[in-house]
């Protein structure tokens, strides 16, 4: 009977041991294929892929601003069409290009538009008042020049002159912007220049040529000729004038770049070309 | 007036412009609610304009500045717009309303001048029902005013 007992027991315990296992193997949690691997392994391709320059055969390295740092599609794509095709990586011109851009993005401006009609709109219940009229945005003029004046400049000059060029038609026009005559009446666009060319080689180059632009010189008239032919195209917006004095303050000497630079986001620029160009 | 009336500010008002005199430019501006459901136009607000300036901005301001048209050498120094003044014009002594704008302009306002400009104002009213304004006036803003203009192409400019 002890022994019939034992067996008895011995097939109850193995018969509970088989439900447990076949309960685990079947509510057992299935491991999720991990995204973050697979982002890995993109990544480490992509950087094998873009270690290797086609033009020459050594081994160089591109580093590029991410694509999320420009904040506007038209500065995106003139970094894409200057920069990322000519392969003009190298410092300080590279870092002054990118924070001219997104400072343009930052404390965009307005002039009054050539063919407006300027109404004076009042509301009796509140004694305010103000001028209505259309107005361009500073930020594209200046945008869409530097486009026409690269498309214009890129046979006729050596690589160095053109970037001193494109620097000068960025810092040119700061003069427009209403919160620097508020905030700064003692600085002019001169010296407000100076703060971002501060670590630049060729800076009274650039300053020289900024001052040929104001004085209308013959060599560079032509970048006045396409600001003001700019105009013909630019978009309009509705502005009502009541906020003059409440225009947001510069912080220049505190504007730096934050985020560090990526290997190359050749794709997500949409530039296919090869680049056969090795400058420097 | 069987309808309900809704509070609605999803129609888009559309500005359109009298013109009431066209030597000193005056213009009465009608702001409009279009209804595309019943298919009916609604007056919501009701302006003076004076050489791209608005004298008036609200329907009592508008109807004000009416009135004192009418009453014309009746008014006195009372008037809140217009001002009755004497002058020699051709040495012939003429009484007229003045009109100071914002820009140190001064528009003078002759008797045949103002009863023209009120009948004109009141053809204008013709077939609108002024329900809607009463109750429901659309209180602007420097930037809906502003947006409005842009919208009715009143910002291009016409010389």
């Amino acid at each position: 009977m002890q022994i019939l007992f034992l067996f008895l027991f011995l097939f109850l315990f193995l018969i509970i041991i088989g439900l447990y296992i076949f309960y685990i193997l079947k509510y057992k949690k299935v491991p999720e294929p991990e995204i973050q691997q697979t982002i890995q392994k993109k990544s480490v391709v992509e950087e094998e892929k873009y270690y290797i320059d086609i033009g020459s055969k050594s081994i160089v390295k591109y580093y590029y601003y991410p694509i999320y740092y420009f904040k506007d599609y038209k500065s995106k794509e003139l970094y894409a069409k200057i920069i990322i095709k000519n392969n003009w990586i190298k410092e300080p011109f590279h870092t002054i290009f990118v924070t001219i851009l997104n400072f343009l993005y930052d404390h965009d401006d307005c002039i009054k538009s050539q063919t407006t009609a300027s109404f004076k709109i009042k509301i009796a219940n509140t004694n305010s008042s103000a001028y209505a009229y259309k107005v361009y945005s500073l930020k594209e003029l200046i945008l869409s020049t530097i486009e026409n004046v690269y498309d214009q400049v890129q046979n006729e000059y050596n690589v160095k002159d053109i970037q001193n060029i494109l620097l000068a038609t960025l810092l040119c026009k700061v003069d427009l912007f209403r919160s620097m005559s508020t905030v700064y009446k003692d600085i002019d666009s001169m010296n407000f220049s100076k703060i971002f060319l501060d670590k630049y080689d060729n800076k009274h180059i650039v300053l020289d040529v900024i001052k040929m632009i104001k004085n209308h010189h013959k060599q560079f008239n032509f970048i006045n000729t396409t600001f003001e032919n700019s105009k013909k195209y630019a978009k309009e917006y509705p502005y009502e004038d009541s906020e003059i004095n409440n225009t947001c303050l510069l912080s220049i000497s505190e504007y730096k770049l934050n985020i560090n630079k990526k290997l190359l986001d050749y794709d997500s620029f949409n530039v296919h070309e090869n680049v056969q160009k090795v400058f420097y | 007036m069987d309808e309900l009336i809704n509070k609605d500010t999803i129609n888009k008002p559309e500005l359109t412009v009298v013109p009431l005199n066209n030597k000193h430019r005056i213009g009465l501006g009608r702001a409009f609610e279009i209804d595309t459901k019943t298919k009916k136009k609604y007056m919501r607000n009701i302006v003076f304009i004076i050489d791209n300036e608005f004298v008036t901005d609200n329907m009592a301001d508008s109807v004000l500045f009416k009135e004192e048209l009418i009453l014309f050498d009746k008014g006195d120094g009372q008037n809140k717009f217009l001002k009755l003044t004497k002058r020699k014009l051709e040495d012939e002594n003429v009484i007229s309303l003045e009109l100071k704008l914002d820009n140190e302009k001064e528009i003078f306002i002759s008797r045949s001048e103002a009863r023209a400009m009120v009948s004109l104002y009141n053809m204008s009213m013709q077939g609108y029902s002024f329900a809607r304004i009463l109750e429901y006036e659309t209180q602007q803003t420097l930037q809906s005013w502003t947006n409005i203009l842009y919208n009715n192409y009143l910002l291009d400019d016409k010389d």
